[in-house]
C-alpha cells in the first residue's frame, strides 16, 4: 500500500519525490566522493608509499663451520659473540627512516624501546652481535641456557614517535643455548695405545635432541681425529650456572677474541644493548691459553677446568683437565670426532702407553650445544697380546703369503709387466694388506722366477695364469675402479641374461 | 653338536623321502609340463661350524694358542660355491667349481699380566677352494627318490690375517697375515626339494632356468697345512656344513 502511495504522488506531478532507497543510494555516492577525493590526494602526496614493501632476511653470520645460516643461535654463537648481518630491501621512497627493534609487537608504539636508526635506502645490511640478540631475548647479562625466539623488526617511520609505521617487516630467529643432559656411567678399560670407553645416557633425556657424543681425554693425545661435523672449532658448553659462577661458560679464550672482533665490526651501531663480555675474565680457573698444546703440558695439574680437584674419581690417581659437571671448551679436551647418537662405546686411539688418562663424555644436541661433562673414568693404556703374539711365542711359524708370481714374460719392459707394475703402484700399494703382499712378492718372486725361467712350459703356464690379473690391471688403469666395476657388473648381467635367454630358447625350440 | 646335527639330518631325510616318493608319482601323472631346460652348473650357499686346527701345527709342540685365546667352541663359517658341470653321464654330473667363504674368531685381548683389555684380537680366515664335484642324481631321475649323493675333492688356499687393536698384528717384524695351501675331501647328501611343489619347481625352471633346488648336508675334511709343511699356520678341520643349492 505504501509503495502505491508513493507512485501516485509522483504521477501527480505536484512534487517530485524519489523512492527512499534511491535517496539513500544518492547520499552514499555523495559521501563517497569526498572519500575518493581524499584518497586521490593522499596517493598524490605519497605516491609510492602505498606500494612500499620491506623484505628482511639474514644475509650472513659468523658461525661454526658446520652450521647453516638459518640455524638457531646456540651457546657457541653467544660465547663467541658472532656477528649477524641482516639484509633488507625497501621498495618505498617515503621520507622516513629505518628503525630496528628487537622484541615483541614492535609495530605498536608502546612496545618499542630506544632503537638505533638507519637512513632509508632501497636496500642495505645491518649487523647485530649474538650477545645483543641473546641479551635482548633473555634479559640476562651473560650467556646462559635459554630456549626462546626473538623477533627482529624493521620499521619505516618519519620519527620513532610515529604510532603507525609506513611499512614494517619482521624476522624471527630461534635461540637455543640450552645443552642436553650429561652422559653418565662412564667406564674406561685400557687398550693398546688407547682405551675403550663405555657410557650411558639418562633414560628421561630428550632422545630426539641428541646429535651425538664426544669423548674427552686428559692429557690430550698428540693427534686428534678430525671432526667431520665440526672441523675447525667447536666451543660448546652449557648447563646452568648453579655453581655460583665458578664453572665458567666464558672462560673460552676464543670467546674473548670473538667478542672483541665483533665489537669492532659493530662500530657505533650497538645502540643501547650492552656488551656484557667484560665479566668473563675472572671465571677462568685454569690456563687454557692455547688449547691443546697447553693441555699436553699440564699432565700433572691438580685442578680441573673449574678449579676443583677431582682426584680419585672413578679410580683416577691423577687429576687435572676436567671434572664431572664441568662446562668445558670442547676443543681443548675432545679426543674423538663426533660419535653417533646411538653410540655407547668407543675405543679411543692414539694414546701413549703407560700414561694415565682421564676420560669423560659430552653430549651434543641438534643445535650443537654441549652438555656438562659426565662422570670421569681413568685408564692407563698398555700393550696387549694379540693372538699372533701368543701363537708366535708358542712357536708357531705361519706368516706371509705363498703365491704364484713370476717373470714369465722374460723382460722387465714387457708391456704386461709394465702394466702390472703400474697396477702395483697405483692400486695394490694403497689397498689394505697391499704393501705386505708386495713385500711377500719380492721375497718369494725371485726364487719362483728362477724356477719358471728355465722351463718354457712353465713360462707359458705362468703367462696364462697371469692373464686374468693383467686384464684386471688394464681395466682398472684404463677405466678406474668405478668404471671397471660398472663394466664387470654390466658384463655379468649381460652374460646372465644371455645364458637365461639361451636356456629359454632351447626350452621352446629344443636343442 | 655334530651328533645332534646328524640326527636332525637323518629325520629330515626320512620325512622328505616319503614326501618325495609321493610327489614322484604326481610328476609321472603330469604329462603336459614343458621339457626341463639344459643343466650346466650349480650354486651352493653353505654354512656350518668350524674350528681351525691351529694347535695341530707341529712347531707348537703341544702348545694350544688357539684354544687359549678363542676357546674350544666351534664358530660359524659361511661359504658360496659355484660349479660348472662339464660332464653329464647317465648316473649324474661331474663339475669343477670355486668357492669363497669367511670365518672370524675374536676374543678380548689381554695384557702381559693377564688383565683383560678393551681391545679385541681377531683371526679372520677366507677359505678359497677349487673342488671337483661328482653328483649322482640317478636316484632322483629314475626311481624318483629325491636324494643326490655327492662327493668332492679339491685344492684349497686359506687366506688369514690377525687383527690387533684394529690393525694387522705383527711380531718381531713379521706381519700377522698369510696364506696356507691344502686340500679337502668330503661327501654329502642333497635332498631334492622340487617334489615338495612340482609346479613351482617347473615354473622356476621355465622362468629363471633353475632346474633343481636342494637342501644339503655335507661332511668334509680339510687338511690346510701347506701339505704338511712345518712353517705354516694349520687351518684344517673336519666338520659338517649344511645349505641350499640350486642347479641351473
Amino acid at each position: 500500500m505504501h509503495r502505491v502511495k508513493q507512485a501516485v504522488d509522483t504521477m501527480d506531478g505536484s512534487k517530485i519525490r524519489h523512492s527512499p532507497n534511491l535517496d539513500r543510494y544518492l547520499q552514499t555516492i555523495s559521501g563517497m566522493k569526498y572519500f575518493l577525493i581524499a584518497l586521490l590526494l593522499f596517493s598524490l602526496a605519497f605516491p609510492r608509499n602505498a606500494q612500499s614493501q620491506i623484505k628482511l632476511d639474514i644475509h650472513e653470520r659468523e658461525r661454526d663451520t658446520n652450521r647453516e645460516i638459518g640455524d638457531a643461535l646456540n651457546y657457541s654463537d653467544c660465547v663467541h659473540d658472532y656477528s649477524w648481518e641482516f639484509i633488507y630491501t625497501y621498495s618505498g621512497t617515503g621520507a622516513g627512516y629505518m628503525y630496528w627493534y628487537l622484541g615483541e609487537n614492535c609495530d605498536d608504539l608502546n612496545s618499542r624501546k630506544d632503537p638505533p636508526q638507519h637512513p632509508s635506502t632501497q636496500g642495505g645490511t645491518y649487523k647485530w652481535t649474538s650477545k645483543q640478540l641473546f641479551f635482548a631475548a633473555s634479559g640476562l647479562a651473560d650467556c646462559a641456557p635459554l630456549e626462546d625466539t626473538l623477533t627482529i623488526w624493521l620499521l619505516v617511520m618519519s620519527s620513532p614517535s610515529d604510532e603507525t609505521p609506513m611499512s614494517s617487516s619482521f624476522l624471527q630467529i630461534s635461540i637455543d643455548t640450552k645443552g642436553p643432559d650429561p652422559a653418565s656411567g662412564v667406564t674406561a678399560k685400557f687398550a693398546q695405545k688407547g682405551a675403550m670407553i663405555d657410557w650411558s645416557v639418562n633414560e628421561n633425556s630428550n632422545v630426539e635432541d641428541n646429535a651425538g657424543f664426544y669423548i674427552l681425554c686428559w692429557p690430550r693425545p698428540k693427534s686428534i681425529p678430525p671432526d667431520t661435523l665440526e672441523p675447525s672449532s667447536s666451543d660448546a658448553g652449557t648447563g646452568t650456572s648453579g655453581d655460583g659462577g665458578t664453572k665458567s661458560r666464558s672462560l673460552n679464550p676464543r670467546a674473548f677474541q670473538g667478542r672483541a672482533d665483533a665489537g669492532s665490526k659493530d662500530g657505533g651501531l650497538d645502540g643501547s644493548i650492552a656488551d656484557a663480555g667484560g665479566d668473563a675474565g675472572g671465571d677462568a680457573g685454569y690456563d687454557a691459553g692455547d688449547g691443546s698444546a697447553d693441555a699436553d703440558a699440564d699432565t700433572d695439574a691438580d685442578t680441573d677446568a673449574d678449579g676443583d680437584s677431582d682426584l680419585g674419581s672413578n679410580g683416577c690417581g691423577a687429576a687435572g683437565g676436567f671434572g664431572e659437571g664441568d662446562t668445558i671448551i670442547l676443543e681443548d679436551y675432545r679426543c674423538t670426532g663426533r660419535l653417533g647418537s646411538s653410540t655407547r662405546s668407543h675405543t679411543v686411539r692414539g694414546l701413549e702407553n703407560g700414561v694415565e688418562y682421564r676420560f669423560g663424555v659430552v653430549v651434543v644436541d641438534k643445535n650443537d650445544n654441549a652438555s656438562d661433562v659426565s662422570d670421569v673414568a681413568c685408564a692407563t693404556p698398555e700393550d696387549v697380546l694379540s693372538f699372533f703374539d701368543i701363537y708366535r711365542e708358542a712357536g708357531g711359524k705361519g706368516s706371509g703369503f705363498c703365491f704364484i708370481a713370476t717373470a714369465a714374460y722374460g723382460s722387465y719392459d714387457h708391456p704386461h709387466v709394465k702394466l702390472l707394475r703400474e697396477f702395483r703402484d697405483r692400486y695394490l700399494q694403497k689397498m689394505p694388506g697391499g704393501p705386505s703382499l708386495i713385500r711377500a712378492y719380492y721375497e718369494v718372486g725371485p726364487m719362483l722366477a728362477r724356477g719358471v725361467a728355465g722351463h718354457e712350459g712353465l713360462r707359458l703356464a705362468a703367462r696364462i695364469l697371469l692373464l686374468p690379473l693383467v686384464g684386471l690391471a688394464a681395466l682398472l688403469l684404463v677405466l678406474g675402479p668405478l668404471g671397471s666395476l660398472l663394466l664387470l657388473a654390466g658384463g655379468g648381467a649381460a652374460g646372465a641374461y644371455a645364458f637365461y635367454a639361451a636356456k629359454r630358447r632351447r626350452m621352446r625350440f629344443g636343442p | 653338536m655334530k651328533k645332534h646335527a646328524f640326527s636332525a639330518m637323518v629325520v629330515l631325510i626320512a620325512v622328505l623321502l616319503l614326501e618325495g616318493r609321493a610327489a614322484a608319482v604326481t610328476i609321472s601323472e603330469v604329462e603336459t609340463v614343458p621339457p626341463e631346460s639344459e643343466q650346466v652348473g650349480a650354486f651352493e650357499a653353505r654354512f656350518g661350524v668350524y674350528t681351525p686346527h691351529v694347535d695341530d701345527e707341529p712347531a707348537l709342540k703341544g702348545a694350544t694358542p688357539y684354544k687359549d685365546t678363542f676357546g674350544n667352541d666351534s664358530l660359524f663359517i659361511f661359504e658360496f660355491e659355484v660349479d660348472w658341470q662339464f660332464w653329464r653321464w647317465p648316473g649324474g654330473t661331474l663339475g669343477v667349481g670355486g668357492s669363497i667363504g669367511y670365518f672370524q674368531a675374536y676374543a678380548k685381548a689381554q695384557s702381559e699380566s693377564g688383565q683383560e683389555s678393551g681391545d679385541y684380537t681377531v683371526l679372520n680366515v677366507i677359505p678359497l677352494r677349487m673342488p671337483l664335484v661328482l653328483r649322482i642324481d640317478w636316484f632322483a631321475r629314475n626311481p624318483g627318490i629325491p636324494i643326490v649323493p655327492y662327493g668332492k675333492i679339491g685344492l684349497d688356499y686359506y687366506v688369514w690375517w690377525i687383527l690387533d687393536a684394529g690393525s694387522v698384528a705383527s711380531w718381531n717384524g713379521k706381519d700377522g697375515e698369510g696364506g696356507t695351501f691344502g686340500w679337502h675331501g668330503g661327501g654329502g647328501i642333497m635332498i631334492l626339494l622340487d617334489p615338495l611343489d612340482t609346479y613351482a619347481a617347473r615354473t622356476f625352471d621355465n622362468e629363471v632356468g633353475v632346474n633343481n633346488s636342494y637342501l644339503f648336508f655335507e661332511y668334509y675334511y680339510a687338511d690346510i697345512s701347506n701339505f704338511g709343511a712345518s712353517d705354516a699356520m694349520y687351518l684344517g678341520d673336519d666338520t659338517w656344513v649344511a645349505g641350499l643349492a640350486i642347479e641351473f
